[in-house]
């Protein structure tokens, strides 16, 4: 039976790969640090798939179709090419049977979601990955969230497909330890005249949420409030993915928060082998 | 539909190297291929993010472009806010 062994989530901004040299600034070295409690949480899991939630940046999927949820079910990813911010790996390995048992397991709990044979992984993967696995080695099942063309799958359906995607886990006949991760977000506001605005009150609740619970009241936040944050903030979708998701003894611990110049830039990790 | 073709020229930009090696040197033979209003051609011949931004262009497909033009993303909330009140200043003398 598949086992939900660790989870985790944290930004993905291009910030951090911008200041992953930057040691002057108190903020960057508290992320820094909790990048390397994060690697240490997850090698601890000693996950063998890790189930990657974010949101494709207009990469994979263009304004003719985008889908409120995607599912890899291929056997590698590539990387799209984003200038610096691509590592020079060649791929990422996938796993393409859990995968594709996620994907037929979703279509039958109500989820109709677009089933991707191919798929490149963005900075939603390449800025955190790095830091979490730097030898990229541990295959993934990418999760795509729409969190950036509107209208956005809402916050209580992202919460369902966690649970959806928890459920058919704990199903899943094989023996694979697998790891839960999010990124994205916090709140940040991006080419606007509120570039630089940072919603510590709503990335501090939903922290709080995450880590004392309860965690199905991420699923009420109205998407109303996370525009009203900015524009990038409906990334928080992510993480309530992987909130649904969790076992319901999973306890989340924050690591870091630090509202940087653009972006509330967080870390959380949860305990759920207990 | 205009916007739509707005967001693939930005789309194409930054998907296709061929694309925006071209723009690099002929702009007006790349916005020939796209369905463009006159606001948008205004806009996107006089490097005009805050004008491209008033327009409704998508935040990411916005920074990406504006990236490729040179300017730094953390600059721009500033750009933008200026262009904001000079908007405002306008509308002012109007009144």
């Amino acid at each position: 039976m598949g086992k939900i062994a660790t989870a985790l989530a944290t930004s993905h901004a291009p910030s951090i790969f911008a200041n992953r040299n930057t040691t002057d600034d108190p903020k960057w070295r508290r992320i820094h640090a909790g990048f390397d409690t994060l690697r240490r949480h997850l090698q601890a899991g000693q996950p063998d798939v890790l189930l990657w939630i974010w949101d494709d940046h207009i990469h994979n999927f263009f304004y003719n179709q985008f889908p409120a949820f995607g599912i890899g079910v291929a056997s590698y990813y590539k990387l799209y090419p984003e200038g610096a911010l691509t590592p020079p790996w060649e791929s990422i390995p996938g796993h393409a049977d859990l995968g594709m048992y996620l994907a037929e397991e979703g279509l039958r709990a109500g989820f109709d979601w677009t089933i991707m044979h191919e798929a490149a992984v963005d900075h939603g993967v390449t800025v955190p990955m790095p830091y979490l696995c730097p030898e990229h080695n541990i295959p993934i099942v990418p999760i795509f969230v729409n969190c950036l063309i509107p209208p956005l799958p809402t916050p209580k359906r992202c919460y369902e497909l966690g649970q959806c995607l928890g459920r058919a886990l704990q199903r899943w006949p094989g023996a694979e330890r697998i790891g839960l991760i999010a990124t994205g977000g916090l709140s940040h506001d991006l080419v606007s005249e509120k570039q630089g605005f940072v919603d510590e009150d709503l990335d501090r609740e939903v922290l709080r949420l995450l880590a004392e619970g309860p965690r199905a009241a991420l699923a009420e936040i109205s998407d109303e409030r996370m525009v009203q944050s900015g524009n990038g903030t409906a990334e928080i979708r992510n993480w309530i993915v992987l909130a649904g998701a969790l076992p319901e003894q999973a306890r989340g611990t924050i690591v870091a928060y630090e509202a940087m110049a653009i972006i509330g830039t967080a870390q959380t990790i949860f305990d759920c082998d207990i | 539909m205009s916007l739509y073709e707005l967001h693939h020229l930005l789309y194409d930009l930054r998907r296709y190297p061929e694309v925006k090696e071209e723009y690099g040197h002929d702009r007006e033979a790349v916005y020939q291929r796209y369905t463009l209003s006159d606001d948008e051609l205004a806009a996107l011949r006089a490097d005009d993010i805050y004008r491209l931004h008033k327009l409704g262009v998508n935040a990411y497909l916005l920074a990406s472009y504006t990236q490729m033009l040179g300017f730094e993303l953390i600059e721009l909330g500033d750009i933008l806010r200026a262009g904001a009140e000079v908007e405002r200043q306008r509308q002012a003398q109007k009144e």
